[in-house]
């Protein structure tokens, strides 16, 4: 709860994450740009749109940390008789949410850049559930691992390091989802439902797995 | 030849077993070796333009040497997550009892991960190249050991990156039960998400007939029996490198104590003569020397120096 | 050789230095980490060896 108010009060974080990601979508233009008219964007706009999302959240993940350590806030909470794992869920719930902002701002910027041109099917709102999901278990994920990397040397690469790997079945799963979607091919929604159930039961499990061991990394 | 601390009957004869471990461990694997390139025979490849007949049967494709590998390179595997099951286990131990020699036994188990791990991605990526002509493929199983190597390389750099020993171990001890929990987790999740625009190849091996299976068996346990020799062998070189870093720490603080003291006592004697001085002469001030900051050699000297005056 | 012999384990020669490969790389990863662990120890056992002879030394020099 402290963290949205702290967060709405200072809009800092939000608006440098979504310049972030403007500028992202910059070398995106950038990379794709000898491609030409004849690329159809489509079919993997929905593994861009996740990298996108990946790499804005290491941002965002580790700032908003370093918000805290640089207030002690953390002690502060700490200090508190609140159960560890209570603390794990707040931090996760307000990673999410933020996150959540960033994608609302950064989506449509998003199809601006790269889908105007496209024939977008009939079922691109799909992709509502699967960035629901995958965004649900990059923050659990996400809050574990940045805990864990705030105080090192060589803090954000470590957490990149860390996270990558740890998130990459929610990711294949969710680039899979959201590409099935952005095609909108008759006959393949079968593939769509089982990423997104698989996206759901990994959640499930790494959300259970941070949720147990947070109270171990949160002594710092 | 008994390990020192609290080892008592099982332990030292676990530890008294180890090379006998690590000697059948080697001997299957080359029973294995052997036997894979003499009596099992040659897997089936791509078909033959017209059967034909070799040692009384027919036989209508190419026969295959490169499928060999599997022999060793499987085994390899196996025991890599094996004793990564091991080192997730060792991790849980540490968090439950803070004990300081799971986090050794932790560490040591994901060492010996990491050069299974190498193994296999060294025995497969060959294997790769020679079955497709390309030296990767973003193929379920590569993937899956590719991830699982990623995690494995974090964990030893986050070791690295830490330098406060009980907050290391616990943070690693955290993160190797995590990446024990997504390895398989990125395996299923690779196999069960077919991709919309390639079909993923699987290679589904059907059971082996006894020719084959006898040596992948042997292999598998002769390799599981030198993962866990290695792992011992690793552990008590790793545990008494620990050993003999925490008695380095605890000299160098007595020495420390003991230079502290000796410099505290001298400046003390020095106040009384200096107060002695001046009691008798009011001008004299005491040649004051500052050692506030004890140098262990230079100051220990000096004070010996002094005591001997 | 049989044309359709030669066909059947035509893939065998080529294949050969990569199982070779295949397995002399397993092994030389086995060496190495043996090889790693082989010089830790020394390096331990040196440094016990480091530690005992300052051991020594102050034992001496206490007892004069």
């Amino acid at each position: 709860m402290k963290d949205i108010r702290a967060e709405l009060r200072t809009r800092e974080m939000l608006t440098s994450m979504a310049v972030y990601a403007l500028l992202v979508l910059t070398i995106y233009g950038a990379a794709l740009a000898q491609v030409g008219d004849t690329l159809q964007v489509i079919q993997f706009a929905g593994g861009l749109l996740w990298a996108l999302i990946v790499f804005t959240s290491l941002l965002g993940l580790n700032r908003s940390f370093s918000h805290e350590t640089e207030s002690g806030c953390l002690e502060g909470i700490l200090l508190a008789p609140i159960d560890r794992a209570v603390v794990f869920l707040a931090k996760a719930t307000s990673n999410l949410l933020f996150l959540a902002v960033v994608e609302v701002i950064v989506l449509p910027l998003f199809f601006l850049f790269f889908l105007s041109g496209a024939e977008l099917a009939a079922t691109t709102p799909m992709i509502a559930l699967p960035l629901f999901v995958g965004t649900v278990g990059v923050a659990g994920v996400g809050t574990l691992l940045s805990t864990m990397t705030i105080d090192t040397r060589g803090r954000d690469v470590l957490l990149a390091i860390l996270f990558i790997p740890v998130i990459f079945p929610l990711l294949y799963a969710c680039v899979s989802a959201t590409t099935v979607a952005f095609l909108g091919v008759e006959g393949t929604f079968g593939t769509f439902w089982t990423s997104c159930a698989v996206a759901a039961v990994y959640d499930v499990i790494m959300i259970a797995t941070a949720w147990g061991l947070y109270e171990f990394v949160v002594d710092a | 030849m008994n390990s020192p601390s609290t080892h008592t009957g099982a332990r030292g004869t676990l530890e008294r077993l180890l090379p006998v471990a690590l000697i059948v461990g080697a001997v299957l694997v080359a029973v294995d070796v052997v036997w894979t390139f003499t009596l099992a025979p040659l897997v089936q490849g791509a078909q033959l333009s017209e059967p034909t007949v070799i040692g009384g049967m027919q036989v209508t494709t190419k026969l295959l040497l490169s499928q060999k590998i599997f022999y060793l390179h499987v085994p390899v595997a196996v025991a890599s997550f094996a004793v990564m099951a091991f080192a997730a286990f060792f991790a849980v131990r540490f968090l439950m009892t803070k004990d300081r020699a799971y986090d050794v036994r932790s560490k040591t188990a994901m060492e010996v991960v990491l050069v299974f791990i190498v193994a296999t991605m060294i025995s497969g990526d060959l294997w790769t190249y020679f079955e497709w002509g390309v030296w990767w493929v973003w193929e379920p199983r590569l993937t899956t050991y590719f991830i699982l190597m990623l995690l494995v390389i974090g964990y030893f750099i986050l070791r690295n990156a830490i330098d406060d020993p009980e907050r290391r171990a616990r943070f690693c001890a955290v993160f190797g039960i995590v990446a024990f929990i997504d390895a398989p987790i990125s395996f299923m999740i690779t196999r069960l998400v077919p991709s919309s625009i390639h079909p993923v190849v699987f290679r589904t091996d059907s059971g082996l007939p006894p020719m084959m299976l006898i040596p992948f068996l042997l292999g598998l346990f002769g390799m599981l029996l030198v993962a866990f020799a290695l792992y011992r062998i690793a552990h008590r070189i790793n545990a008494d490198a620990l050993e003999v870093e925490e008695l380095k720490r605890a000299l160098e603080e007595q020495d420390a104590q003991a230079s502290r003291a000796a410099a505290d006592e001298a400046l003390g004697r020095l106040r009384a003569t200096g107060a002695h001085m001046m009691a008798g002469d009011a001008d004299a001030a005491p040649a004051d020397d500052d050692s506030a900051t004890p140098r262990h050699d230079a100051t220990a000297t000096d004070v010996s120096q002094a005591k001997e005056d | 050789m049989d044309p359709i012999l030669a066909e059947v384990y035509s893939t065998v020669l080529p294949a050969a230095p990569y199982v070779i490969g295949a397995y002399v790389g397993i092994w030389l990863v086995l060496m190495v980490y043996v090889l790693v662990l082989s010089r830790r120890a020394k390096h331990t056992s040196d440094d016990i060896e480091t530690l005992r002879e300052a051991l020594k030394r102050r034992e001496e020099k206490d007892a004069r």
